[in-house]
């Protein structure tokens, strides 16, 4: 590792956006899983509810895909998403189990 | 605004890659979409005018229905009432010629009754062209077998969202000096890139809903699958409000109370949600008993569908059961998630918003075709200077492919309407699809391969 001040490159590109597809993805649908269960949402495609998280799992995953670039590394961004996607599980996880 | 360079060289990078990934593509997308914010007029005008007499006044739907259901047994399973016959189905009474499954409800028999009583009962000539420019703007013009199709429109529209935003950033910094800038003097580098500018720029908030909703159409199944495991049956909330629940849409069943008539049904749905204009009045039989859909237009309010907007209303009693997606009569939440397909759709504020739509999607479309040749001129350069003295293979091709491309696509579309303009009884699904086809390829053929 070089001390120079960082410069972003995109070196990692497959790194950072395989991180944004898979532990990107599965952070979204783990927000919206967590959500879900906040609002007490019941799955149903007719309901509000199920709709509204629908969209805004697809809105964040763009945002993610969109900005993982800014990750200094491959590393860093699969540590990043991949971290916020086995939290965001396990919240959910223990929310299903608390209820 | 000040952006770190790096950054910006990062995302100029992304920009690039990803708009020639999706651009040709994008821009089979948004010229099939222009044309298609008129699908059902152009339908009209490239069908055949059938042979039957004028559809039967309202008032006499009950006597035609009668005579169809004892000729046609199987059309009570699924049948329309058209408030709004034309061109495609010219009569008063519609129904599948086999029996329907998923959306696509296939040809359907439309019937009314001659002046002396007698039943008038014909199949639906609808001229595939209208249709296929349709599914050419939903399959990006790649005729990829339906199970890859979606999927495959969704990845486009994800680099597209992520062109969006690698875009805009890009553009950031130069925007108040660039917003209105048009060199058209300082070569032509200078001109596409300020035409696809101003073209990104002032119809962003388009792109932004295209690519959101495009995602959502292509993801929507898989997400909703991993809804229903993660919040189904497992445990059910005991305090789970009753707002999510779905809506139970079972009328008050008085089995033997007969069905309204059409005239007491379009009096009904007037006094009920007037400014609605029912268009169609679908029947199905489902688990409880007769149901139906009215689809209908209300040009204040945004509409669900393409060209409608729904109600769930009970055939008995007229009472509307379901207004999530009737227009102007949706709770909040719900008339939110509608804008959103809306704006795809175009379907608010009538015909005017259609034309602004036709003149937005041809400006997408060019906003594609600038970026092409940006990233072909920015190549030519930097192999200029790197001493080439002829272009490379990739430039070559793209700078090719591109204008093939563009111009196929174009006159493919022109080809297959003005065939169906006049000649609409010989097009045919396989020959609509291998004329385009054929024109699109001997274009780009021709770009390829001229010296």
């Amino acid at each position: 590792m070089t001390k120079l001040p960082q410069t972003l490159d995109n070196r990692h590109w497959i790194a950072k956006v395989s991180a944004a597809i898979l532990a990107g993805g599965g952070m979204t649908f783990a927000i919206m899983a967590v959500l879900g269960r906040l609002i007490g949402a019941n799955g149903d495609p007719r309901s509000l509810s199920a709709q509204a998280l629908m969209w805004l799992t697809a809105v964040l995953w763009v945002l993610v895909l969109g900005t993982c670039f800014l990750f200094p590394t491959g590393r860093k961004a699969w540590a990043v998403l991949g971290g916020g996607c086995v939290v965001l599980w396990s919240l959910f996880l223990l929310l299903r189990a608390l209820s | 605004m000040k952006i770190r360079s790096d950054i910006l060289r990062v995302y100029r990078e992304v920009h690039s890659w990803v708009g020639i990934c999706a651009g040709l593509l994008l821009f089979v997308a948004f010229f099939a979409g222009a044309i298609s914010m008129f699908e059902q007029p152009l339908q009209n005008l490239t069908s055949p005018q059938l042979d039957m007499p004028p559809p039967v006044p309202l008032s006499r739907t009950p006597d035609l229905l009668e005579k169809v259901f004892s000729a046609y047994p199987q059309a009570r399973q699924t049948y329309t009432i058209l408030l709004a016959p034309d061109r495609g189905l010219p009569g008063r009474v519609a129904w599948p010629v086999h029996p329907p499954h998923g959306h696509d409800a296939g040809p359907m028999f439309v019937a009314t009754l001659a002046p002396d009583g007698t039943l008038v009962v014909r199949q639906q000539a609808i001229t595939p062209v209208a249709h296929f420019i349709d599914m050419l703007h939903q399959e990006l013009g790649i005729p990829l077998p339906h199970a890859i199709s979606r999927p495959f429109m969704g990845i486009i529209a994800l680099l597209y969202g992520m062109a969006l935003i690698s875009g805009v950033l890009l553009f950031l910094p130069t925007l108040a000096r660039n917003l209105f800038a048009f060199r058209f003097r300082e070569g032509p580098r200078k001109l596409w890139l300020d035409l696809h500018n101003l073209l990104g720029f002032f119809s962003l908030p388009f792109h932004i809903v295209m690519a959101l909703t495009s995602v959502v159409f292509a993801f929507h199944d898989p997400i909703f699958a991993v809804q229903s495991r993660v919040f189904g049956t497992s445990h059910t909330s005991p305090h789970s409000p009753t707002h999510t629940r779905p809506h139970p849409i079972t009328a008050d069943q008085h089995p033997d109370a007969p069905l309204l008539t059409p005239t007491e049904l379009v009096t009904s749905l007037e006094t009920q949600a007037s400014g609605f204009v029912p268009t169609i009045l679908a029947y199905s039989q489902g688990h409880g008993g007769t149901m139906l859909r009215v689809s209908g237009q209300d040009s204040r309010y945004s509409m669900r569908g393409p060209t409608a907007g729904f109600a769930t209303v009970d055939p008995r009693s007229g009472k509307i059961l379901s207004a999530d997606y009737l227009p102007g009569h949706q709770k909040t939440g719900f008339a939110i998630l509608t804008v959103f397909f809306a704006l795809h759709f175009g379907s608010f504020g009538g015909n005017a918003i259609r034309w602004g739509y036709v003149v937005l999607g041809l400006a997408g479309a060019g906003m594609f075709y600038t970026g092409n040749r940006l990233w072909i001129d920015a190549r030519r350069r930097r192999e200029k200077a790197a001493g080439l003295s002829r272009d490379s293979l990739p430039t070559k091709i793209l700078s090719r492919l591109t204008p093939g491309w563009v111009t196929g696509c174009i006159t493919g579309c022109l080809v297959i309407l003005t065939a169906g303009y006049f000649c609409p009884d010989v097009m045919t699904v396989a020959l609509v699809k291998e004329i385009y086809y054929a024109v699109f390829i001997v274009f780009i053929a021709f770009f390829m391969l001229k010296p």
